[in-house]
Parts: C-alpha cells; sequence; structure tokens
C-alpha cells in the first residue's frame, strides 16, 4: 500500500497507455503518482508543494519535454 | 415481279423492251387471228394488254413502239377494208380511240414501271445504308470495348501509382510509426514488469497483478491494430468498394500521424459532426487521401514561428455531401501557383515528388467528389473535399 507520506512523481506523457503503465509500476514501488497529459496541463494544476520527482516524455505536444524541465527548473 | 433482270447491260435492256413490244403484239395479234378461238370483232383487249406488258416490262420506249404496232395491225387487219392500212372514213374516230387508249395505257403502265422500279432503288439505298450502319455499329462497338480496356488499365496504372506513392510517403514516416507502435509495446513491457512485482512479493497481490496484466491485453491490442493499419496502408489489391464512416478514417489517419505531429510541436485538433452518413468508397485511397492533406498542413508549419494547429472538420453538406477539411496554421498557399499545385510533378518541397495532391485529387474524382484549396483564416491554407453520400461512385 502507498504511504500517505511517500513521496509524489508526476508523470507527464500524451500516451494515455504510457501514463497508465507508469503510474501502475510507481504504485507498485509504494509511490504516490500523479499523470498529465501535457506540460500545459501540468503547469495548470502545479501545486504549491512541487514535484519530488518528474518523468517526463521527451516528444510532447505544446510545450516539450526538455522545455517543461527548463521551466520547472 | 422483276422489271429488269439486273445482269442484262442497258443496251441490251432496251433492245430486250423492244423485242418484247414485237412479240407481244405479234402474239395478240396471231391469237385474235386463230380460227379457232373467234376473236376477230374483239381485238382490242388482246392489244392493249400487249401494251401494257410491253410497257410495264420495257418502259416507255418499247410501250411506245408497241402502241404503234398495234394501231397498224388494229388498222390493217381489223377496220375495213381490211388488209389495207386505209381506213374508211367511218372507221377513223375507232382507230384514234383506240391508239389514245393503246397510248395511255402504255404510259400508265410505263409510270408504274417506273414507280416501281424507284421504289426497288430506295429499298436496295435502304439495304446498303442498313448494312453500312451494321458496319459503323460494328467499328464502334470494337472501338468502344478497346476504349473499356484501356480505362481499366489506365484506373489500374492510378492505382499501382497511388500505392507507390502512398509506400513512399510511409516510407518516410518510419520515424514516426515506430514510435506509435513502440509506444503500446513499451507500456505492455513496463505493464508486464508491475505485474511480476505485485506477484513476487513476500504476500502477492493478485488484484494489482490483474490489473497490470488487462492492462497489457489492452497496450497489446492497441499495437496490433496500429501494426493492421500500417500494413493496410502498404497492401495491394484492387481499389474496394464499401461503406465508409468518414470520421473512423480520420480518427485512425490521426493515430498513425500523431507523432509525426508531435516530433514537429503541432497539435492536431478535430470538429467532426457526429452521425455523419456513411459514404461509398474505398477505405485505404481515402485514407491516403487524408494522410496527404495532413503530412501537407505538416509540412507547411515546420518553420512557422507561433501556433501551429492542424484542424480536420467534418460535416454534412448540401446536395446530399459529407465535406471533409484540414487547415494548418503554415505559410499558406504559394500565391502565383494556386492553380497549380494539383498538378501532376508540381511542388514546392525540396524533397517533394509533386504527386500527393494530383493523387488525392484523382482519389476523390474517382469516388465522385471534388478537391480544392482555400486560405485559412488568419493564416495558413485549407484543404476541402466533398464526397457523395448517396449517388454511386464513378470508377
Amino acid at each position: 500500500m502507498t504511504r500517505a507520506d511517500a513521496p509524489t512523481v508526476f508523470v507527464i506523457d500524451d500516451d494515455a497507455g504510457v501514463r497508465a503503465s507508469i503510474q501502475g509500476l510507481l504504485k507498485s514501488a509504494g509511490l504516490r503518482c500523479e499523470s498529465f497529459e501535457s506540460a500545459e496541463e501540468f503547469l495548470r494544476r502545479n501545486r504549491p508543494d512541487g514535484p519530488s520527482c518528474l518523468v517526463l516524455d521527451v516528444s510532447l505536444p505544446g510545450v516539450n519535454g526538455p522545455g517543461l524541465s527548463a521551466r520547472v527548473g | 415481279m422483276s422489271m429488269s433482270n439486273p445482269l442484262l447491260s442497258p443496251k441490251t435492256r432496251v433492245t430486250w423492251g423492244y423485242g418484247i413490244a414485237i412479240l407481244s403484239v405479234s402474239s395478240a395479234l396471231l391469237i385474235a387471228q386463230w380460227p379457232l378461238l373467234h376473236l376477230e370483232t374483239a381485238p382490242v383487249s388482246l392489244f392493249l394488254c400487249a401494251v401494257m406488258v410491253t410497257a410495264l416490262l420495257g418502259g416507255v420506249g418499247p410501250g411506245l413502239l408497241a402502241t404503234a404496232l398495234s394501231s397498224l395491225a388494229f388498222d390493217y387487219y381489223f377496220l375495213p377494208p381490211i388488209y389495207s392500212l386505209a381506213a374508211k372514213s367511218g372507221e377513223i374516230p375507232r382507230l384514234v380511240i383506240f391508239t389514245a387508249s393503246a397510248l395511255f395505257v402504255g404510259l400508265l403502265s410505263a409510270a408504274q414501271r417506273s414507280a416501281t422500279e424507284s421504289l426497288k432503288r430506295a429499298r436496295d439505298d435502304l439495304n446498303g445504308t442498313v448494312q453500312e450502319l451494321q458496319r459503323s455499329n460494328a467499328a464502334l462497338q470494337a472501338e468502344s470495348l478497346e476504349r473499356k480496356h484501356a480505362e481499366e488499365a489506365l484506373r489500374e496504372a492510378q492505382a499501382d501509382l497511388a500505392r507507390v506513392s502512398r509506400v513512399t510517403t510511409m516510407g518516410e514516416l518510419t520515424a514516426s510509426l515506430a514510435h506509435e507502435v513502440n509506444q503500446p509495446i513499451a507500456a505492455a513491457v513496463t505493464n508486464a514488469n508491475t505485474c511480476l512485482r505485485w506477484l513476487t512479493r513476500d504476500h502477492p497481490d493478485l488484484e494489482e497483478a490483474r490489473e497490470a496484466a488487462s492492462r497489457i491485453v489492452k497496450d497489446s491490442t492497441r499495437a496490433a491494430e496500429i501494426i493492421g493499419r500500417i500494413r493496410l496502408l502498404f497492401k495491394k489489391g484492387t481499389p474496394q468498394r464499401e461503406l465508409v464512416d468518414v470520421n473512423e478514417v480520420v480518427r485512425e489517419m490521426i493515430v498513425l500521424l500523431r507523432g509525426e505531429a508531435t516530433r514537429q510541436n503541432i497539435l492536431v485538433g478535430t470538429k467532426l459532426e457526429a452521425d455523419l452518413p456513411q459514404i461509398m468508397g474505398d477505405r485505404v485511397q481515402l485514407q491516403q487521401v487524408l494522410m496527404n492533406l495532413m503530412l501537407n498542413g505538416i509540412e507547411a508549419m515546420k518553420d512557422v514561428d507561433g501556433k501551429r494547429e492542424l484542424v480536420i472538420k467534418s460535416r454534412r453538406a448540401e446536395n446530399e455531401e459529407v465535406l471533409v477539411s484540414v487547415s494548418d496554421t503554415g505559410a499558406g498557399l504559394p500565391v502565383q501557383h494556386s492553380d497549380q499545385i494539383f498538378k501532376a510533378f508540381f511542388t514546392t518541397k525540396l524533397e517533394g515528388t509533386g504527386m500527393g495532391l494530383s493523387i488525392s485529387r484523382s482519389i476523390v474524382e474517382s469516388h465522385g467528389g471534388r478537391l480544392w484549396a482555400a486560405e485559412n483564416s488568419p493564416r495558413g491554407a485549407s484543404f476541402c473535399f466533398s464526397l457523395p453520400t448517396k449517388s454511386e461512385a464513378h470508377e
């Protein structure tokens, strides 16, 4: 089971199948996970606590992976 | 009744006619003089018959000869004084009436002969015309068959060309198509690892493992579907006519080209009208048209700063047609060449073959539709095509 204080990993991928698979893997590792379809969606809903870890697809519609990475710092 | 023997020369025919005149008048005279028949008092009918037969068989000239001979014979043998050409003054009216009757009968018979001959000539002409028409008809049928064969060969050549063009385009898309196939496979591998992790725990979590396994099934099915669609585009076959859902074709092509669009940082949007009527057509060829138009749009936005958006719309149009448009926010139509873009071998791209739009237009037209280009607002180009939903598409 995922602990409430477990770190949150944010997954951004435009492919729903890929998102679901990574989410499942992270859950099996006891990590919390939130997934987003695009960089824009992530930026809109990014919370003040910020991500512990970001799993990014390089090729994304709109703002791409490296672009988002540079923006998040 | 044959009025003239076609095997005889005109000169022989004339001689033959005059012979008949002499023969028939002689026969009439002979019968009239035949002692056993006692016809000495009624020779007029016999001579008129002779004149009629001669005019019918020989025409005006022999008819006149028969009239003259009959008059002479009538005068010589039957008008007192008998056996003399001189006639009593009292008998002259009989001779005149006889001659006038013979002339009248002769001319009437000659006129009938002439009319009959005209009819015969007209009939011969008609037969000739009919034969001529039959020959022309046979020639036309042969030509029509030849044309049909040529049209079939052309259709086959066009289908081959379309396929070669399709395969070439697919070849150029190998990287992004491979990515599209790879996505569900990668997801399946991750899900398989997850499944194993749940199973090999100290306390295996079967519910989580089952969920991961069903995700594998979904991913594998998706990979197989994408491969199936790609394979269909490579397949060689004669164009088919089946009921096609245009929106479905649009969605399938988006699945295949999404990777290419994303690579170029392009957003793909759709505005597809629900419950569109199906159209009768070749699914693969229509996919090819959409592929060409979408790739053109993607290519047009390659060097554009700012919004890069490819929008595919479908809607019901007037006259029971379905209208599809592919709009980009790219460089727009080449101003000086806007009428030439549909011509074969015309291209504005560095590596283009110039066949895409030409093939697309011929595919759409073979489905009974039209393909045209327009400016997109505020910038870019729109390519639209219409397809009839009711009429049978012509080849």
